[in-house]
């Protein structure tokens, strides 16, 4: 166990209070502290939950468009957690499509994973992909009248693809940037993110946490996930000093 | 004119809570249905408009018709078509559990009744809406909607205002939020703009009467019809001088007020006293603004040259007379004299006999100047 | 309304109900109580508006009726009329009080229409089975210490019964957690349970659930929908609002992969627990857990008392753990141990811990360690 540097006054009282011989108890000086549970709740994904915004709405409205798309694939990019996955769940569940990992479609056989669906979403596409695989998806889809969803974090321009025939179809994918969060979607994604975890946060929390976070959606999700570690870990509401403590020490 | 004193209570023939009668604010009325019928109803709801209007008589209006189901029993037609009116028949069951205050999916928010002191307390403080929260975080307990009423928002203290943000903004399914407010501009700009504002103006005097008539069926025409014109538009204020035999007392000020610059001394004393006992704060109140309100009717006749409606026989003399003995620079300062005066000796609890004694006296004072 | 009743039938079931209805109420119809006379029988019902007790009982009714009365008022009164006594209840229509008789003593009582009372009745509930009091009372009981008693988190404020299949068995579970600890435990579906939705029943209702449990030895008739609950214990029916949210993915912080498993006689490992953790701060009640070959030591400290350990025999084979628990918490879950094994099932000193009883199979506790 460890036993951290501590004030000269408390450092006599520990001594007085230490018989000699148990020196493995618990150290004083540090109050035990209660870890919690990690009781996840599960996000809210439908249509209704996603919040539209500036730097959202082209995306949005892409995704309410279909199947009225002009070509078979779209492609969604934008920064971690900004988005991409909920609004491709809200179109699988739209399109009855599957979802898969980019990583995962390492050499595996399109007839496999496609069965008789009509729609895919590749998430992480820019991670690696097995090219081939792609792009023989990309052209059964294509036959069937099918579509594409791919998400990444740069551009299909960006990515690094070698089979030229992949990059040609790619190329000509409707692609579709999700900005940062502006003003109005920081308020709305905080009230969202602690709403999926049954939290009310009051006007004076939220406009303490807006001026003095980085303008990112993980940042808000991992402020969020910790002001709820910390209430549960001390039984406290969340109330604007806790949220103050907890941005301390971000 | 706002209302003369808080004493209001439960026991009211006129409460909000009982009362089924519901006059002027058809247009208020059609918005919340169109709403309700679209199936587009707004979670919360802002009534805004002066004291005694009917704001919290809608509110519970609003909440009779949702709680029984949305069909009203006066405008559901044979052939299930919309409702046309938020009415409910005071013998339905639903309306008899709200007036009892058992019914369980309605939740009133209200200042507190403070035993100690006897009086309602001056605000609605936090742990009356913490309520709110433990009655939103259970489902109904008839099947149906659930809705609060906060009963004023004004009322609210800064911490009670940010817990109803709170639910305001993260309102639960199938839930329904009325906030009655008298002064709209005095809130959080940020409930404001959660809300669906719906404004009721002032009535129409002869609404007044009609709904004077429908609580009071004793009570004569003249008197309804002169407690109409002292109300001004305002059934709530009218019941509320009704109660403190408002229209006598206007009567004997008038007289009194009528007879300077020859004071009637004696008359002058008789009257005062009767406000001095410590119970008669709600008597005093209302004296008080029915001086302010004759004196600011005569500047603004006398401005104006706009008779005003004369409610007791001779006012208008009484008014001519006093206007045309100063200049009305004159009479502002004495109208502002006699507030700060009347402000002072209720928020002091100075004498009010002598206070009023006062009062007679600069106004005979400037008369004879 | 007329009826005769004996004094001890009517206590019981006022004992029953009264506890229900809040003694501070500003509205007076919520401090009554309903009593509805027919066909031979007097019905109480108390509400609090988030539930609602209706108790049945036998009397002699000379006239049908029904009316409300101050429920802590008529409590009062019937408790100190003498034992063994007759009681006469009687509204004249329109009098306006109720007139309670018994030998010499009489009482008039304030009274309130009963259409003015609170109605939990209405709403279908289309989902019903049967259920023994027994299993009942153990998945109440094994679960109900693990409730949050903090608002905030107001959807953890109760138990959550769901149904579910574990490795190919129907079951029905109770599941509670503050944050801290979890409780799970199983009971084998009812017929009729199939459907049930998941329901997360305030806290409250479960401690007037569990009194009346108490009362009855058979089957509890439950009724659900996914806004209402109602349990039937034959003379007395209990109708709960549920909590409106949702209840957490609770089975992603049971952990699976714990491998270090350590069975201990848990009448000593508690008593043990108890002594040692007597020297902490009353606040956190840390103890210290050390697992080191065939010894457990237990130890604690605190600033101004002092410190405390003891050692206990243990047969241990896995990898040396140090771990912290609040003793509290390790106590609460020892108490729910009817057999005489406890099951620790351990990963770190920061990992979700797994305890069982090791002769029940059917409860399974979560406790997360504190860093000590």
């Amino acid at each position: 166990m460890t036993r951290a540097k501590t004030p000269p006054e408390k450092d006599i009282k520990n001594q007085k209070a230490n018989l000699p011989g148990q020196t493995d108890a618990i150290s004083a000086e540090v109050a035990p502290q209660q870890l919690p549970l990690a009781l996840e709740m599960r996000p809210a994904l439908g249509r209704d939950d996603f919040m539209v915004a500036q730097s959202n709405s082209e995306a949005v409205a892409w995704i309410d468009q279909w199947p009225n798309w002009p070509v078979p694939a779209l492609c969604l990019y934008g920064p971690k957690g900004c988005g991409k996955s909920h609004l491709a769940e809200v179109w699988r569940a739209r399109s009855a499509a599957l979802r898969v990992m980019a990583r995962d479609l390492d050499g595996v056989h399109p007839d496999d994973l496609l069965g008789d669906a009509k729609g895919l979403v590749i998430e992480d596409a820019d991670s690696g992909l097995d090219e081939t695989v792609c792009f023989h998806i990309y052209n059964m889809l294509k036959e069937r009248g099918g579509h594409l969803l791919l998400t990444a974090t740069q551009p299909p321009a960006r990515w690094k693809v070698a089979l030229p025939d992949l990059k040609s179809r790619l190329g000509a994918a409707l692609v579709c940037e999700i900005s940062p969060p502006d003003d109005d979607l920081m308020v709305g994604l905080l009230l969202k993110l602690f709403a999926d975890r049954q939290i009310q946060a009051g006007p004076q929390t939220i406009s303490y946490i807006l001026p003095r976070i980085e303008r990112s959606f993980v940042a808000l999700s991992e402020l969020v996930a910790a002001v709820d570690r910390r209430a549960l870990a001390e039984k406290r509401a969340v109330t604007l000093p806790l949220v103050r403590s907890v941005m301390e020490e971000l | 004119m706002a209302r003369a004193d808080e004493t209001e209570t439960d026991d009211d023939i006129f409460s909000p809570r009982k009362n089924d009668a519901f006059l002027g604010h058809e247009e208020a009325e059609k918005t919340i249905l169109d709403a309700w019928n679209s199936k587009r109803m707004h979670h919360a709801w802002l009534l805004c408009g002066p004291r005694g209007v009917g704001k919290a008589t809608l509110a519970y209006r609003m909440a009779r018709f949702i709680l029984s189901g949305g069909e009203a029993d006066g405008g559901a037609g044979l052939f299930g078509d919309s409702p046309n009116g938020l009415y409910v028949d005071p013998e339905n069951p639903v309306f008899r559990r709200i007036a009892g205050g058992g019914h369980g999916d309605l939740k009133v928010i209200e200042r507190k009744y403070d035993e100690k002191k006897k009086r309602l307390q001056g605000e609605i403080t936090v742990d009356s809406v913490r309520t709110v929260g433990n009655f939103m975080s259970k489902t109904s307990a008839e099947g149906g909607w659930r809705v609060v009423i906060v009963d004023a928002a004004d009322e609210l203290n800064r911490n009670a205002a940010n817990a109803i943000l709170k639910v305001l903004e993260e309102p639960p399914a199938n839930a329904l939020m009325i906030l009655v407010a008298h002064h709209p501009g005095r809130l959080l700009p940020t409930i404001r703009s959660r809300c669906r504002r719906l404004n009721l103006g002032v009535l129409e005097e002869h609404q007044v009467v009609d709904l004077l008539g429908r609580c009071c069926p004793d009570m004569d025409l003249g008197d309804r019809d002169a407690l109409s014109g002292l109300a001004e538009g305002s059934v709530g204020r009218a019941l509320q001088l009704h109660k403190v035999g408002g229209l006598e007392l206007y009567t004997e000020l008038v007289t009194l007020i009528a007879a300077l610059p020859n004071a009637d001394v004696a008359g002058q004393h008789k009257f005062a006293e009767r406000f001095s006992a410590a119970d008669k704060d709600a008597s005093f109140a209302t004296i008080t603004e029915l001086l302010h309100w004759w004196l600011a009717r005569m500047i603004r006749f006398a401005a104006t040259g706009q008779a005003p409606r004369e409610i007791v026989d001779g006012e208008l003399p009484a008014m001519q007379r006093m206007a045309a003995s100063q200049p009305l620079d004159q009479w502002l300062e004495v109208w502002e004299k006699i507030n700060e005066l009347m402000g002072a000796t209720r928020g002091l609890h100075l004498d009010r006999k002598q206070a009023l004694l006062n009062a007679f006296f600069m106004l005979e004072e400037t008369m004879r100047n | 309304m007329k009826l005769t009743i004996e004094r001890a039938a009517l206590l019981k079931s006022l004992t029953h109900v009264q506890s229900v209805v809040e003694r501070r109420n500003t509205i007076p119809i919520l401090s009554n109580i309903l009593l509805r006379a027919e066909n031979d029988q007097l019905s109480l019902t108390a509400t609090d508006m988030d539930l609602e007790v209706v108790e049945t009982t036998i009397a002699e009714v000379a006239e049908a009726g029904a009316t409300t009365t101050p429920a802590h008022t008529l409590y009062e009164i019937v408790r100190k009329l003498p034992e063994g006594s007759q009681v006469q209840i009687s509204l004249e229509p329109g009098a306006g009080r109720l007139t309670l008789s018994a030998g010499r003593s009489k009482f008039n009582l304030a009274v309130l229409p009963v259409d003015d009372f609170p109605v939990m009745s209405g709403g279908d509930l289309p989902v019903s089975f049967g259920l023994a009091a027994a299993e009942l009372r153990g998945l109440i009981d094994r679960a109900e210490f693990a409730i949050s008693t903090e608002e905030t988190r107001y959807y953890l404020n109760g138990i959550y019964f769901h149904a579910t299949d574990a490795e190919g068995t129907k079951i029905l579970r109770a599941v509670a957690t503050d944050g801290h600890r979890l409780a799970r435990v199983e009971a084998p579906l009812p017929d009729g349970a199939e459907n049930m939705p998941g329901v997360i029943v305030p806290r409250k209702t479960i401690g007037e659930l569990r009194k009346l449990i108490d009362e009855t030895g058979e089957a509890v008739d439950i009724a659900m929908s996914d806004t209402k609950i109602r349990f039937g214990f034959g003379k007395a029916i209990l109708t709960s609002k549920l909590i409106d949210g949702t209840f957490p993915d609770y089975e992603r912080v049971i952990p699976s992969g714990n491998d270090k498993t350590l069975d201990i006689e848990c009448k000593g490992f508690a008593d043990a627990v108890d002594r040692v953790s007597a020297i902490s701060i009353e606040k956190s009640r840390a103890v210290k857990v050390v697992l080191s070959g065939t010894t457990l030591t237990l130890s604690a400290s605190s600033p101004e008392h002092g410190t405390a350990s003891e050692e206990l025999e243990i047969n241990y084979d896995a990898e040396d753990i140090e771990i912290g628990f609040n003793s509290r918490y390790l106590l609460d879950i020892a108490k729910q141990v009817k057999g005489d094994t406890l099951n620790l099932l351990m990963s770190d000193g920061s990992s979700p811990t797994i305890l069982r009883d090791t002769d029940d199979l059917s409860a399974l506790y979560v406790l997360m360690p504190m860093r000590v």
